[in-house]
């Protein structure tokens, strides 16, 4: 099998060579902090558990195979991240979850909210569906991955995956045109 | 056209995921559908707001936070550490080195093997099992071993290469074949990291003569840091004098990258 950019340097990493691991931080450490960020919403979480992930895939890196995909092997760890970040945190859970904000936060924080009000609707009606639902929309529509990823990535069938995708993307349609 | 069935194909026709055949289909029902189309009107709403949100950025403290932690590892992974030295520390700092190197794990990892042999000879005589004929399955199972090794070095993809060189920590006596072959990988691959992981293998043999000689004259032949500064530290490890005009040569190069040349200084500070 020839092999990619991606596995080349995780299989470098497995061999030792740690300084590997940057450039595949570099690509994708973007991509798992709006994935913790947008299923957490919490820049600190977010930024937590990315780095978590990455703890794992060294603590791991004698597990990964070179028939492996990185970026399906690295979102299988990010799920796990979650969930254990979820039932470590599960009394304390709550949607409101916020941070302490130092002056700096206060400025990054208003830079973001100047969204168009489309996406405002877009979040308000995400924040309606269920985590299981919003995970789903994350992995298949945020980050692109493909249904037979998703699929290696949770375990299920890639069947029971395009229903799931379809019933959330069908009821986010719903949420976001009633509060349009 | 069952609305039902096109339905389900709505979300991937607005993806942009369907076959030619299925897009085809979709489009012929959308023509004369008027709910599934307003329903592809607002999934293609939908669809390009999730496009359009903007990606967050994480605070600086995420990548200074990394890297701190690939410095931690690699600090863990690795016989000596960049760190500034004083020279009252030499003593104590070589008597960490020695411990922290993984040939002493490999030679752990031999008596527990050894040990386990010797049970099992023990356990064969008892139970009438012939010797001779389970030294010959062991001695094929190594050769077997041997000759996938130097096959796998043949191979183009560099990783193929490392699992080969890899092969190595299953092999207690390697033929001098295999020495060779590593010693021409260690020297001639393409690949750094192909390079890298043949001169770690060979350091396991150092006490071979031979292998010793390749170790020391690699060092003038390598321009890669990592492999510069593995060779230095075997040759911290061996206490070998022999290799000093080597590192003095990795040390006054200019070119040299700066951690590979604080090593060698370092280095030559030990092997006096």
């Amino acid at each position: 099998m020839e092999l990619n950019f991606d596995e080349i340097k995780m299989i470098n990493v497995k061999n030792g060579d740690i300084d590997s691991l940057v450039p595949l931080f570099d690509k994708y450490h973007l991509k798992l902090y709006n994935f913790f960020l947008r299923l957490t919403r919490n820049k600190e979480t977010a930024e937590d558990l990315t780095q978590n992930v990455f703890s794992r895939i060294i603590s791991y890196k004698h597990t990964f195979k070179e028939e492996y995909k990185f970026k399906t092997w690295m979102y299988q760890m990010a799920r796990n991240v979650h969930i254990d970040h979820y039932h470590k945190n599960k009394a304390y859970f709550s949607d409101f979850e916020e941070t302490e904000s130092s002056p700096e936060k206060g400025i990054e924080a208003i830079d973001e909210n100047e969204k168009t009000e489309k996406h405002e609707i877009l979040k308000e009606a995400m924040n309606l569906l269920s985590d299981d639902e919003r995970e789903i929309l994350e992995l298949s529509k945020f980050q692109d991955l493909k249904y037979d990823e998703i699929s290696k990535i949770t375990g299920n069938s890639v069947g029971a995956i395009k229903v799931k995708v379809h019933r959330a993307v069908n009821k986010l349609r719903n949420n976001y045109f009633q509060l349009a | 056209m069952d609305c039902k069935k096109i339905n389900n194909l709505l979300i991937d026709f607005v993806d942009k995921q369907l076959d030619a055949e299925q897009t085809k289909l979709v489009q012929t029902h959308l023509e004369k559908c008027k709910s599934c189309r307003q329903e592809v009107e607002e999934l293609a709403v939908v669809m390009t707001e999730i496009n359009k949100t903007p990606e967050n950025k994480p605070s600086a403290k995420l990548r200074a936070n990394f890297m701190q932690m690939i410095e931690e590892e690699k600090s863990k992974s690795q016989t000596i550490e960049a760190q500034p030295l004083q020279d009252n520390r030499i003593s104590n700092y070589v008597h960490k080195v020695r411990f922290m190197n993984p040939m002493y794990q490999v030679a752990a990892g031999f008596a527990i093997l050894i040990a386990g042999m010797l049970m099992g000879l023990i356990i064969n005589k008892d139970s009438g099992v012939d010797n001779t004929q389970l030294m010959a399955l062991q001695n094929e199972v190594s050769y077997m071993k041997q000759v996938v090794m130097l096959s796998k070095l043949e191979q183009n993809s560099p990783s193929s290469r490392i699992q080969a060189v890899n092969y190595i920590d299953e092999i207690s006596t390697p033929d001098p074949q295999v020495i060779d072959a590593l010693i021409e990988t260690m020297n001639t691959d393409d690949n750094a990291n192909v390079r890298l992981a043949a001169t770690t293998a060979l350091s396991r043999f150092s006490e071979d003569q031979k292998v010793r000689e390749a170790l020391i004259s690699s060092l003038s032949i390598q321009e890669d840091p990592m492999v510069q500064i593995t060779l230095i530290n075997i040759m911290i490890s061996l206490h070998e004098t022999k290799a000093k005009p080597f590192i003095e040569q990795i040390a006054e190069n200019e070119n040299t990258n700066i951690s590979a040349k604080t090593i060698a200084q370092k280095g030559l500070e030990i092997l006096i």
